[in-house]
C-alpha cells in the first residue's frame, strides 16, 4: 500500500523534473548549436533531442497531475532521458572534460551538481513509473500548493549545476 | 506518512538544495577573488613587447588563442573565421594546444602547446596583435562573440597599449 505522503515526496520532484525537461526542450529548440557543441553532435541531432525533450516533458507534466493510465510511457521516457543524461555527464566527467554540460543556457561546466541532479530525478521518475499511477499528486485543494512547490523546486534545480559546478570557462 | 510530514520533508529537501547552491556560489566567489589577486600580482605575465619569432610574417598578425577547456571559445571561433576578409592588411591566425577546432581557407590554424606555454596568457580566448617581426604589440581577453569585430578593429588601431577586459 502506498502511503499518502509518498505521492507528495515522489510526485513533486517528478513534476519538477518534467518542467525542467520542457524548459530544456524550449531552450535547445531556440539554440540547438549550443547543445550540439555540448553533446558533441550535429545541429540536426540537437534539434531532435530538443524535440524529444519537449514531446516527453509535456505529457509527463499531465501524467503527474492527472494520473492518466495511457501516459505512463511519458514517465518511462523521462526516466530514460535522465538516465541517459546522467550517464553522458558521468562519462564526460570521467574523461575530465569540463566544457559546457548542456544542462541549460547558463553555460555550466560538467560536474557533480549536474550529475547528482540527473541521478536523483532519474530515481524519482523511475519510482513513479514503476508504481504509476499510485504516486501521482493527490487531488483537491492541496494540488495547487504542490504544483507551486514543484515550480520552486524546478527553479532551484535549474540553477543548481551552475551554482555547484560553476560556469564553463 | 501523512501529507503534512511529506510536505515538511520536501521543504527540508528544498533547503538542502539551497544550501548546496549557496556553498557552491561561495566557493566560486573565493576562487574568483584569489584569481583576481593572482592576476593583479603578476604583471610579469604580460606578453606585450616580447618577440616571438614563430609569429613573424609579412604582415601584422591578429592571433586568436583558444583553449579546449573553455566552452566560450567555441562561440568565438566561428565569428573569428569570418573576420579575415574584412582586414586585408593583416594576417589572421588561430592557436590552440589541441586540434579541436577547424581552420578556414583564409585563416591558418596552429596547434602548438609549446607556443601556448611560452605566451603564458592569463585568459582564454585571448586576442593578440603581433607585429610583422613577431613582437607582441597588444593582448586582451575576448569579451563577447558579438563584439569581436569591434574588438579586433580596436586592437589594430591602438596597437601599443594593453587593453582591459571592459
Amino acid at each position: 500500500m502506498i502511503l499518502p505522503g509518498a505521492s507528495v515526496l515522489v510526485g513533486v520532484p517528478v513534476l519538477a523534473g518534467a518542467l525542467l525537461l520542457v524548459e530544456a526542450g524550449l531552450e535547445h529548440t531556440r539554440a540547438p548549436k549550443a547543445l550540439a557543441r555540448a553533446a558533441g553532435t550535429g545541429v540536426v541531432a540537437a534539434r531532435a533531442i530538443a524535440a524529444v525533450e519537449f514531446v516527453i516533458g509535456v505529457p509527463s507534466v499531465v501524467a503527474v497531475l492527472l494520473g492518466t493510465a495511457e501516459l505512463r510511457w511519458a514517465l518511462a521516457g523521462q526516466t530514460a532521458m535522465y538516465v541517459a543524461f546522467a550517464a553522458h555527464l558521468s562519462w564526460r566527467r570521467y574523461r575530465r572534460e569540463e566544457s559546457d554540460c548542456g544542462c541549460n543556457r547558463m553555460g555550466t561546466q560538467v560536474g557533480p551538481g549536474g550529475i547528482a541532479r540527473a541521478v536523483l530525478l532519474a530515481g524519482a521518475t523511475l519510482a513513479a513509473t514503476a508504481l504509476y499511477p499510485a504516486l501521482v499528486l493527490p487531488g483537491g485543494g492541496v494540488t495547487i500548493l504542490l504544483v507551486a512547490c514543484a515550480v520552486v523546486l524546478a527553479v532551484l534545480l535549474y540553477t543548481l549545476p551552475a551554482a555547484v559546478d560553476g560556469r564553463a570557462a | 506518512m501523512s501529507v503534512l510530514t511529506a510536505a515538511v520533508v520536501l521543504s527540508w529537501g528544498c533547503l538542502a538544495v539551497l544550501t548546496l547552491a549557496m556553498a557552491g556560489i561561495l566557493r566560486q566567489l573565493r576562487e574568483l577573488q584569489s584569481e583576481v589577486v593572482r592576476l593583479g600580482a603578476s604583471p610579469s605575465r604580460a606578453a606585450i613587447g616580447r618577440r616571438v619569432p614563430e609569429l613573424a610574417g609579412a604582415e601584422h598578425l591578429v592571433l586568436l588563442v583558444l583553449d579546449p577547456g573553455c566552452g566560450f571559445c567555441d562561440a568565438v571561433h566561428e565569428p573569428f573565421t569570418r573576420l579575415a576578409g574584412r582586414h586585408p592588411g593583416a594576417r589572421f591566425e588561430m592557436l590552440s594546444p589541441t586540434a579541436r577546432w577547424a581552420g578556414s581557407p583564409n585563416i591558418r590554424f596552429r596547434v602548438d602547446p609549446g607556443l601556448i606555454t611560452e605566451l603564458d596568457l592569463p585568459w582564454a580566448p585571448a586576442l593578440l596583435h603581433v607585429g610583422a617581426d613577431g613582437t607582441v604589440l597588444a593582448e586582451q581577453p575576448v569579451t563577447s562573440p558579438e563584439r569581436l569585430e569591434e574588438q579586433v578593429a580596436g586592437l589594430l588601431t591602438t596597437p601599443m597599449h594593453q587593453q582591459g577586459a571592459s
